[in-house]
């Protein structure tokens, strides 16, 4: 059967974002206990290959880099209907930049699920926001990839009709073959879990790799594999203003135009 | 010891607080309005499977058990103690059928109340005896190959939309002159049946609350529910261990709604310049609704827990029930207080959750009857 991998990330839930904070000293984010969460895009990717399963009996795999206490949002991605799913996990690719991220998750989908048909990502995630890893996982693997998925139509589950959604314009492509899709939150509504689904996962095999299971280059993970880094993060601090504008009531009016002209709010 | 909730159940409270986001917020305001239970949420809430978690995997459900539904019944009335109350009194009509029935009670009934073909009832209170099961009126007596059923139930949740009810009514007398009872499975498409008023209440809007009548109701004799003379025990049984520990977990479920919505006005009311939150005397208050929550949570979970280990467990699932429903109250009143004004605006959440916080103390057993049970428990053991 062709297997659809999909590619999920564990974020802090945005739900409780309001009890995020910086480090202002090293600039760490301290999530403050928050619950981990499938990063919401990656839902709806995984619905994609979930429905290609119901209606053309292809395979899921759910593929994940991240720390091992993660488990349970690889656990939920399998309550939903993921047949198996493997974890990255290692201190080695700890500080990963999303080309190391995307090497390693290429080297885990070489090593588990090699006759992939389609990876599924979503098309950013909420807490990083680059959209890189899906198009350079595409580079690592040498297959085209299309992003900003807003709608696939699987005709017969060997070509598929999908829907780039620009925003300014609409661009449809038809495909065959292997590909990475990034997918928006247009693309459909996730099922929920429910409650045999949970119970099916427990039985349902998930792994956790090392860095060393997965035969990967040790100069591409990780901090030390990463070309970019993070010099400066920060919260943009948003202050009210307020100046008092003197004058006779003409004056006052014509001033206040100028002024909100000035900042572009006219 | 071990408090720590496992990753089965943990996911199961994620999956079902989405659900009860998805699935049920959106059916409240029309709820309040009609007073109606939205016959479209059935069959949602058999495919996520919440109505098969009392019941084994071979009738149809998950058997999950009771720490799970506590959870589940929780998550729901956090959004709904309405449908939370009509999910809890399904589960009473499913657990005596696979507790007394027999295999082909089971094979009939139990697959239609898992799958979301339609809701189940369970029903006792009279008139003339809710507190007091001696005083039930209700008779049944053997004719040919029917038990004809006579008298008039009230309170019966989910009265106008299930299917499937289980009752109890008096076939004789014991050996020592005291009223028998024995239970029955009764469909309203049952010639004799009919039903009778649907109650207007103030809380749990959206859950049927209504009359059931027999007269001279005809229930084929294979539908009698355990042995004859069993009654009291199954209709007992049923409303300590399933039915008590289904109001606590509704309980639970609105003191923590009562605590998020506190908490919430808290940091957003402004006053002097300054959130409301930062005025210790709220604080005290929001202090006072987690105390009373966490303090019914742990007693409703350990009474389920001990459901599932099957120790007995009637005293704890009692004091759960009291103190889960007497807080749920407590914990609506104040957080209606940290609203001040706003808490008489319907838009407010609050003011509901003091509504059904106040029904839920007698459904189930009032507190009185809940401390008549632990006083003499008391007395006996200390
Ligand atoms: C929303 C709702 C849903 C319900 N759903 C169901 C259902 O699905 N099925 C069902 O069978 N019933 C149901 N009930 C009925 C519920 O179980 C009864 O209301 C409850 O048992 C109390 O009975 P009563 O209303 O007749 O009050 P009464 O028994 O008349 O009580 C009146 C007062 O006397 C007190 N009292 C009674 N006996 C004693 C005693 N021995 N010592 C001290 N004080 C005492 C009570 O505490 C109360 O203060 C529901 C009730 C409500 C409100």
């Amino acid at each position: 059967m062709p297997e659809a991998v999909v590619c999920v990330k564990p974020i802090p839930d945005p739900k409780h974002w309001d009890r995020l904070s910086l480090d202002p000293k090293t600039g760490v984010l301290r999530r403050g206990g928050i619950p981990t969460v499938i990063n919401p895009l990656d839902k709806h990717a995984l619905e994609i290959a979930l429905q290609l399963k119901d209606n053309f009996g292809w395979e899921v795999t759910v593929v994940s880099m991240a720390p091992p206490e993660t488990t349970q949002t690889l656990r939920e991605a399998l309550a939903m209907g993921a047949d198996r799913a493997f974890l990255a996990s290692d201190r080695l690719l700890g500080g990963a930049d999303t080309l190391a991220t995307a090497y390693t998750l290429a080297g885990l989908i070489k090593k588990k699920a090699p006759n992939f048909q389609m990876i599924l990502c979503g098309n950013m995630s909420l807490d990083g926001s680059t959209s890189q890893v899906a198009p350079q996982i595409a580079h690592f693997l040498g297959v085209p990839h299309i992003t900003h998925v807003s709608k696939i139509e699987a005709k017969d589950g060997i070509t598929f009709k999908v829907t780039m959604d620009l925003k300014l314009a609409q661009l449809i492509l038809e495909h065959q073959g292997p590909v990475v899709l990034a997918v928006t939150k247009e693309v459909n509504l996730p099922r929920l879990v429910n409650i045999m689904g949970i119970l099916a996962a427990e039985k349902k095999p998930l792994e956790v790799l090392s860095a060393a299971d997965l035969d990967l280059d040790l100069s591409k993970i990780g901090q030390n594999g990463s070309p970019t880094r993070v010099r400066n993060l920060f919260m943009p601090e948003i202050k009210r203003r307020r100046e008092i504008i003197k004058g006779e009531p003409d004056e006052v009016a014509e001033e206040l135009i100028n002024r909100l002209h000035q900042v572009g709010m006219l | 010891m071990d408090f720590k909730l496992s990753e089965r159940e943990e996911l199961l409270r994620k999956s079902i607080a989405e659900f009860a986001q998805r699935e049920i917020v959106p059916l409240v305001e029309e709820m309040e309005k009609t007073g109606e239970f939205p016959r479209s949420l059935i069959k949602k809430m058999g495919d996520i499977g919440l109505l098969g978690l009392v019941t084994s995997p071979e009738y149809g459900g998950n058997g999950m058990g009771f720490l799970a539904r506590a959870i589940a019944i929780e998550e729901v009335s956090k959004v709904s103690g309405a449908v939370g109350l009509a999910l809890q009194v399904h589960h009473m009509a499913c657990w005596p059928i696979e507790t007394w029935g027999t295999e082909e009670q089971k094979k009939k009934y139990l697959p239609r109340l898992t799958n979301g073909e339609t809701l189940g009832a369970c029903s006792i209170t009279e008139p003339s005896g809710g507190s007091d099961v001696f005083g039930l009126q209700t008779t049944a007596r053997e004719e040919g190959n029917y038990w004809i059923i006579n008298g008039r139930k009230c309170f019966a949740t989910n009265s106008h939309v299930a299917d499937v009810i289980v009752t109890v009514a008096r076939t004789g007398e014991d050996e020592k002159g005291r009223p028998a009872f024995s239970a029955f499975i009764v469909e309203p498409s049952f010639p004799g049946f009919s039903l009778g008023r649907e109650e207007h209440k103030m809380g749990f809007r959206g859950a049927f609350t209504g009359e059931l009548i027999y007269n001279d109701c005809k229930v084929p004799k294979e539908n009698l529910l355990g042995k004859i003379g069993e009654g009291l025990r199954i209709g007992l049984a049923t409303v300590n261990r399933v039915g008590r520990s289904g109001m606590a977990s509704v309980g639970v479920g609105l003191c923590y709604a009562s605590l998020e919505e506190a908490s919430k006005f808290a940091k957003e009311r402004v006053l002097y310049g300054k959130p409301i939150s930062n005025l210790q005397a709220i604080q005290f208050m929001l202090a006072d609704i987690f105390a009373l929550a966490e303090t019914a949570r742990w007693l409703t979970y350990r009474a389920a827990w001990m459901m599932d280990q099957e120790m007995p467990c009637d005293t704890e699932m009692t004091l759960a029930k009291l103190v889960a429903t007497e807080n749920a109250f407590q914990c609506a009143r104040l957080a209606c207080d940290i609203h001040g004004g706003y808490s008489a605006i319907q838009e407010y959440p609050v003011q509901r959750y003091l509504r059904d916080a106040w029904v839920s103390i007698p459904s189930g057993g009032t507190s009185q009857v809940a401390k008549v049970v632990l006083g003499r428990h008391v007395i006996k053991n200390f």
